[in-house]
């Protein structure tokens, strides 16, 4: 069992396994926009 | 304040390590601070370099007639001195003022992700490396102009196009890996009680604009894939012979090119609304209303990109939604100059370089957003169209605009980071040399412009002679100024009076508060507190 203070150093390290997880997170997500709009600028462009 | 500071420096120096020796420091790090000088001194090259290209075109301009540079070489000059510029200078120069600064000003202890960091700077000099090749490859570099419209960049383009379309590539996944770090780093790095409505205006712009870029460059990518695909793999995206359309080109270059332009802008305002309190003694007027102008003129620019191309032929029901769209990012552009001149009402103001650079900015950028209102004007803007009006307008908003912005910020910002104050005379002789050559440089280029002077041509006719020539005057002072800038770099870097750690009497921010002249290699350990 933590104690409040355990916990907040936890929430303040910028290390910590949840911080890191938001960190990958985070980068998929902003890569999934990027491949959006990649592939809508091809259909904007109409494949011929 | 300072024995805080110095306590704080001791604890950190105790489970600290310093940079690494050598070559292998700048090829290996993952230190922000080191990234982000690495990114400044790449932008002051390739300022440099494009600055060098500027000089061929105005010293052809000098007289009418052809004197120095063939025609075609003429074109490969303005083509590679605006690509130089947009990818090479400007835009770096503001991811290196933000992997400075971020996680000083958010209480972070580096960025999210510091080795994507250092990869997406490494690619960059070989990225450029291969853009400034094709200038001797033969056919000769890229001539389209920097906004390679199909099919003068497809059908018609010289061989070393593939090598501007794999550096385009390269520079825009460097981009991509920098504002996802970005956004990881201010949406996941924050000290505590850092909460989105304390962060300086600096974050707010570069966040919003991490947003403009992941969306835009993907869709510059796409164009120049299909350049590629078109060139060399029987694709017909830009070939109406094939059933495409050249006209198509343009709307996907400019849902990219419009977008870029407030990525080149938007961190500027961010330093601007750092630099305008500080010598103002005031708290910045409005800053709720900043970061929503903000967020406006980047949802709008995403839909005013046709203005560009009012002459391509557009129903007039497009040309009108166009146009009163573009009016409209005219009003939080508004908010942001009021609330800085608001700012500066009734302050106690002084009057250093980083202000002198800071007010030249809300002057003359403004005088740049008030030609682009005249350009957004479709009846008119067929006149002004591709005449030298628009490098006079864009001129003012990039170099008067961006590029001022980003000489007050490293003013504002060097002492601390190198724990050195300039020479505060050399930097007024600095700010009035620019300002006065840059005006000499693009203020005749409206009335030339005006009187129907198109750009992109290395001769005109005999009556926009004088003009032109008083043009070049200025092109080489403001050139000229420029090397004068990188002597007071290199003096400031070397040494010259000890910076306090507050730097300026009305400074802050965490960068200014919490920590010492210089910052240590790895500041932020422990989150600061946050007030």
């Amino acid at each position: 069992m933590q104690t409040m203070s355990q916990q907040q150093h936890e929430q303040d390290d910028f290390n910590s396994a949840a911080r890191r997880k938001r960190t990958r997170w985070i980068l998929v997500a902003h890569l999934l926009i990027v491949a959006t709009f990649f592939a809508a600028s091809f259909i904007w462009g109409k494949f011929a | 304040m300072s024995t805080e500071i110095a306590h704080e420096t001791a604890h950190d120096e105790h489970h600290d390590h310093g940079p690494a020796k050598g070559l292998m420091r700048w090829v290996t790090t993952t230190n922000h601070k080191d990234i982000g000088t690495l990114y400044l001194w790449l932008s002051f090259i390739m300022l440099l370099y494009g600055g060098a290209m500027a000089m061929v075109i105005r010293l052809e301009l000098f007289q009418p007639g052809l004197q120095w540079v063939e025609p075609h070489f003429f074109n490969q000059m303005t083509t590679m001195h605006g690509l130089v510029m947009v990818f090479g200078a400007i835009m770096p120069a503001f991811v290196g003022l933000a992997n400075w600064l971020l996680p000083m000003m958010i209480g972070a202890p580096d960025m999210a992700l510091p080795r994507m960091n250092n990869w997406s700077f490494w690619i960059l000099p070989f990225a450029f490396a291969m853009l400034a090749s094709t200038t001797f490859m033969e056919g000769g570099a890229p001539a389209f102009g920097w906004t390679f419209y199909a099919p003068l960049s497809t059908t018609f383009a010289p061989a070393s196009t593939d090598f501007f379309i794999f550096a385009v590539h390269l520079m825009g996944i460097s981009s991509v890996m920098g504002s996802i770090n970005i956004i990881a780093t201010i949406l996941n790095m924050r000290a505590p009680g850092m909460t989105l409505m304390k962060m300086p205006l600096f974050v707010w712009t570069w966040l919003i604009t991490a947003y403009l870029l992941i969306a835009v460059m993907p869709v510059l990518a796409g164009a120049v894939t299909m350049m590629l695909t078109d060139r060399h793999f029987g694709t017909s995206f830009f070939d109406a012979a094939g059933g495409g359309d050249p006209v198509m080109f343009q709307h996907i270059f400019w849902f990219f090119g419009h977008p870029e332009v407030y990525i080149m802008i938007l961190p500027a305002f961010g330093v601007i609304s750092a630099i305008i309190p500080t010598f103002a003694r005031k708290p910045l007027f409005g800053y709720s209303s900043m970061v929503y102008a903000s967020a406006s003129i980047a949802i709008l620019s995403f839909m005013v990109w046709a203005h560009h191309m009012f002459t391509t032929g557009m129903p007039v029901a497009g040309e009108l939604y166009f146009m009163y769209a573009t009016i409209l990012i005219s009003v939080p552009t508004g908010v942001k100059v009021f609330n800085w001149v608001t700012t500066m009402w009734k302050g106690s103001m002084t009057f250093e370089t980083p202000m002198l650079f800071a007010l030249g900015f809300i002057v003359m950028f403004t005088i740049g957003g008030f030609s682009g209102l005249m350009l957004g004007v479709a009846p008119v803007d067929t006149q002004y169209h591709d005449t030298y009006f628009v490098v006079a307008h864009f001129h003012y908003v990039l170099v008067t605009g961006a590029l001022y912005s980003i000489i007050a910020a490293f003013y504002y910002w060097v002492p601390k980071w190198t724990g050195h104050m300039y020479d505060e005379r050399l930097g007024k002789i600095h700010f009035w040399w620019s300002t006065i050559a840059v005006n000499v440089l693009f203020f005749p280029q409206h009335f030339v412009g005006l009187a129907g002077m198109p750009r992109r041509i290395p001769d005109y006719a005999l009556q926009f002679a004088e003009f032109n020539q008083i043009s070049s005057i200025g092109g080489f002072a403001f050139g000229l100024a420029q090397v004068f800038f990188l002597y007071i770099v290199i003096k400031t870097i070397r040494g010259g009076e000890k910076a306090t750690d507050r730097v300026w009497e009305g400074a802050t921010g965490l960068e200014f508060e919490q920590l010492p002249s210089p910052p240590p290699y790895h500041s932020f350990n422990e989150p600061p507190p946050v007030k």
